[in-house]
């Protein structure tokens, strides 16, 4: 510091100082960007891919007819899904009825493919993004777990 | 010949050749929705329109033949807007619901939309809304997307020749239904589903289950008749999700019947056996494979020590690949020392060809059945046996205007289109035979330099067909003049002519005689040894001939090699009682044979080994069960009626085999190894192929037909005192080995006695009424049918896989005297 000061001069030495200190100062009183996850969250952009989500209509049902297009355009090989015939057709004339749909989430790449391909909009990508668990059964999403809402981890 | 252009392309076809086809043979690619090359041209969907240099106007190209110097132009500006304005047409009332839509991935229509670009539609208009038909068994009807190329409707005409479906009403109403719009009760052969350019039809079996780019297509055999169809397996998650044919491959050009298409189900049954099971306290345990082989070759080696070879036998099954029925009859004759080996065929008419043609089976090829001129059927309800044999015949008669004779105890599908109906009295298809040759020889219309040339034997036939006159014919069979002499008239006068005889165990009468007689007729009148003519003795099951060749007979060693000593035929093991221990491989004689006595037999048998894939009624009796493989799970040839060897596709990667089950073939492997005789595979099927190679096959030059007299022997006399004599015919669902557990396929069909109004109102029966039928061998409750097919006097009992309407007729199977009794 002695030899700072030779060198530049001491006004100069003490600007400089007051300068720095002054940014440190500003960013006092500024509000913080560091988030405090988990308890703080950023919220996600739009068109965030994210965990899917299967839609339903109004009254529950379903939007998905099970077309299989998900899973023949998932580049992963992530989709699995089988279909049923039902006894009577609904009110739309349709009579298939999807049995099982499962996302293995371990394998997927969050590409965003399965919802472009759908031609219902029956599938749609959330903001959840914690996916991570201790068991890779969980990483199994079935509809049960597609349709509700993503489950988000609270700490306060 | 004739030499056109087609987009600069010169090619030279045959006359009358469509442009659509010749195109194709070019290499143009012509988009058409309502072609196929099994059907006539048709023009419903106007998509194959082309130019031709020099005229304005498009044509469509399916249905106007070549011309000599043609100029065809397929890709013109004016013809892509015409083929979008057509799919745009189309689309205006096809309702795009292509993700429920099992089509999707393989539509004609949606790779045309796609094609073509049609996303814009300038047509407007409300489609009228029709129910969609789901009451049919098998086969879903949606005619809100047909687009009414009228395929399923023409395949069903002209190729099967059953018309199930039409087109009804005119314009906008148009649809394609049923008279009445009754729920379908045709034979479920499919074919419609498998022309459908759209998802109009759909298989009930495949309805939603994946979607078709999801599959692996793997081509094999039809495990079913001994057309040896070729079949396409659609396979996903190790099971086989739906069966299709494919054009290109294999004999039957795409066409399957209802068996081949729909039964396919008992392979990714839950009920196949996984693993060896040993009978211990009169339960069974599972055990483990060494375990179990090591009990069966020690207690063959007791009872053959005990009380020798020959009381130990071995009944196969003709659905058992030539490799399989190779080394099984090395088992049974090297291994344990016995000529007792046999499988359940009735297998005597393609014997009888061999005395008298030198051929063992049919003599001319399949496909020759659609160029003759003439055909004989005797005793052969197509339909329910070889469906595709039919088709054959179909085409014969609609598109070469053969004349058909058909000759059966009943009337058949195939009687309406024949010129003469030769309804005999059961039993007496010898005579009717005979009946004819005498007509033939009287009328002077016997092929004189050929049988000059070319037979042996011909005084001796005269003087046994004398007596057949036609008076006498009209008193035995009940034919009267007129029709035998037009059947005469019509088979020997054709230029070239074919007689078709069906084979098999759900059938009455003598094979033998039945064979040997017609094959005097064909040799009489020169139809042998000629294209497109001949004798065709279809075997029953796909590997029929095989077996034979094979030597799974007691009488023949591989390549019809006589052996010393002749052991057991099916019927004395069966029934005599004589046999300590048996091996039975893909059998259910309880089920199948012609006997109520098997069971009894059975039990009291020191040992018995089952070899099969499901627990059988007979498999429950087994001491020891083995589970065995399916056709698509081993490798190995079949050879078909026209003796045609073809070979299965091992689909064990994608198809695994249910829990430890072996294929037939490491288990006979094994157990020769454990009963004292090595086999090498390598040697074993070259030696096996030698045997073939060795059979004695005979020139062109030196051949020679032997005429061999044979006799109408008993005199069936018509039933007296309110009895019927009953005769059985076959169900397409055969024996049930394989069908019986295809539940989709046992829907179609069931078991019943068919009687004739008469009779039905005599004994005061009702259309579906449950009856017993009675005859000195057996006793059986069945529903009643009322029929007009049926003559005055004859019950006809249809075959079922979980009845054993055999046991009526006992071991002889001819038509018995039995009564019909009603149950209330």
């Amino acid at each position: 510091m002695k030899q700072y000061t030779l060198k530049v001069g001491f006004f100069t030495a003490i600007i400089e100082l007051i300068r720095g200190l002054f940014v440190t100062l500003k960013h006092l009183f500024m509000p913080s960007v560091t988030i405090q996850y988990p308890t703080q969250r950023r919220p996600v952009a739009e068109g965030f891919r994210g965990l899917h989500k299967l839609n339903v209509d109004k009254n529950g049902q379903l939007l998905c007819v099970g077309c299989g297009l998900c899973a023949r355009h998932c580049p992963a090989e992530a989709i699995k899904l089988t279909c049923v015939p039902m006894d009577k057709p609904d009110a739309q004339g349709c009579d298939k009825k999807v049995d099982s749909y499962v996302i293995d989430i371990s394998r997927c790449i969050f590409c965003g493919l399965c919802v472009d391909a759908c031609p219902k909009d029956a599938i749609s990508m959330t903001g959840c993004y914690e996916m991570s668990c201790y068991h890779r059964d969980k990483m199994i999403y079935d509809i049960e777990r597609l349709t509700r809402e993503p489950e988000v981890t609270r700490y306060r | 010949m004739v030499t056109l252009t087609i987009d600069g392309k010169q090619i030279t076809v045959a006359k009358g050749t469509m442009i659509l086809e010749a195109a194709e043979m070019a290499g143009v690619k012509i988009p058409a929705l309502c072609a196929d090359n099994r059907l006539i041209g048709f023009g419903a969907c106007r998509m194959c329109v082309v130019q031709l240099k020099g005229r304005r106007s498009l044509i469509p190209s399916c249905f106007n033949p070549v011309k000599d110097g043609m100029e065809v132009i397929t890709n013109s500006p004016e013809i892509i807007e015409s083929r979008r304005g057509q799919l745009q047409l189309i689309l205006a009332e096809h309702p795009l619901d292509c993700p429920v839509c099992d089509k999707a991935g393989e539509c004609q229509l949606q790779d045309l939309v796609y094609e073509y670009g049609v996303n814009d539609n300038p047509y407007r208009m409300k489609a009228i809304k029709k129910a969609v038909e789901r009451l049919s068994p098998l086969i879903e009807r949606d005619m809100n997307r047909c687009i009414l190329c009228g395929k399923c409707v023409r395949i069903c005409n002209e190729v099967q020749g059953v018309g199930e479906i039409s087109f009804i009403n005119r314009g906008i109403k148009a649809y394609i239904g049923t008279d009445f719009d009754r729920p379908m009760e045709c034979e479920f052969c499919g074919q419609c589903i498998s022309v459908c350019p759209v998802g109009a039809l759909n298989s009930k079996m495949f309805k939603y289950k994946t979607r078709v780019w999801d599959l692996k297509n793997e081509t094999t055999l039809c495990p079913y008749c001994s057309n040896g169809c070729t079949l396409v397996l659609g396979i996903k998650d190790n099971e086989i999700k739906r069966v299709t044919g494919n054009y290109d491959a294999g004999i039957n050009e795409g066409n399957l019947c209802s068996k081949g298409r729909f039964g396919y189900e008992f392979v990714s049954s839950p009920e196949r056996l996984k693993k060896p099971l040993i009978k211990k306290d009169g339960r069974f345990e599972e055990a483990g494979w060494d375990e179990a082989l090591n009990l069966a070759a020690a207690k063959f080696n007791e009872i053959k020590a005990a009380s020798g070879a020959d009381s130990i036998g071995g009944l196969g099954s003709a659905r058992l690949t030539n490799e399989e029925l190779y080394l099984f009859q090395r088992l049974i004759r090297q291994g344990i020392g016995t000529n007792n080996i046999d499988h359940n065929g009735r297998y005597q008419g393609l014997l009888a060809l061999r005395e008298s043609l030198g051929a063992c089976g049919s003599t001319n090829s399949l496909h020759e059945i659609r160029k003759t001129k003439a055909i004989l059927l005797i005793r052969a309800n197509l339909n329910e046996t070889h469906p595709n044999v039919r088709i054959e015949v179909n085409l014969a008669v609609n598109r070469n205007r053969a004349s058909l004779i058909v000759a059966d105890n009943k009337r058949t599908l195939l009687s309406r289109q024949a010129q003469a109906n030769l309804t005999y009295k059961p039993g007496t298809e010898v005579a009717l035979i005979n009946g004819i040759i005498n007509q033939v020889i009287k009328l002077e219309l016997a092929d004189k330099t050929f049988v000059n040339n070319k037979t042996e034997g011909l005084d001796a036939l005269q003087t046994s067909v004398e007596r057949y006159t036609p008076e006498y014919v009209e008193e035995i069979c009940g034919v009267n003049k007129q029709e035998l002499e037009l059947a005469a008239r019509a088979y020997a006068k054709a230029e070239k002519s074919c007689i078709i005889v069906a084979t098999g165990m759900g059938l009455v009468g003598n094979d033998r005689d039945i064979a040997l007689a017609s094959s005097n007729l064909a040799l009489l009148t020169g139809n042998v040894g000629k294209e497109s003519c001949g004798v065709y003795i279809l075997p029953e099951k796909n590997n029929s001939q095989g077996a034979l060749e094979m030597g799974a007979v007691p009488g023949f060693l591989p390549g019809y090699k006589s052996v010393k000593k002749a052991g057991l035929g099916t019927a004395e093991m069966l029934e005599s009682g004589k046999l300590k221990a048996m091996y039975i491989v893909g059998e259910n004689p309880i089920l199948t044979y012609p006997s109520s006595k098997v069971k009894e037999i059975l039990e009291k048998m020191e040992f018995l080994v089952v070899q099969d894939m499901f627990m059988t009624p007979t498999a429950e009796l087994a001491d020891v069960v083995l589970p065995a493989c399916s056709f698509a799970e081993k490798d190995g040839t079949y050879t078909n009626l026209e003796q045609r060897v073809q070979s299965l596709k091992n689909l064990k990667k994608i198809l695994p085999c249910p829990g430890e089950s072996r294929s037939d073939l490491e288990i006979f492997i094994d157990l020769c190894t454990r009963l004292g005789c090595d086999v090498d595979m390598q040697q074993e099927i070259k030696a096996g192929s030698l045997a073939i190679s060795s059979a004695p096959n005979f020139s062109r030059d030196t051949w020679k037909g032997k005429f061999i007299p044979v006799e109408y022997g008993k005199d069936a006399s018509l039933a007296s005192d309110g009895k019927l004599l009953l005769v059985s015919s076959p169900s397409h669902l055969y024996s049930g080995t394989l069908s019986a557990w295809s539940p989709y396929l046992l829907g179609i069909g069931e078991a019943c006695i068919e009687l004739c109004m008469n009779d039905a109102s005599r004994l005061g029966v009702r259309d579906n009424n449950m009856v017993v039928v009675s005859s000195k061998n057996a006793e059986l409750k069945l529903k009643a049918r009322i029929s007009h097919d049926v003559p005055d006097g004859v019950g006809v009992v249809h075959t079922y896989p979980t009845i054993n309407v055999m046991c009526l007729f006992g071991k002889e199977m001819m038509p018995i005297i039995g009564s019909v009794e009603q149950v209330i």
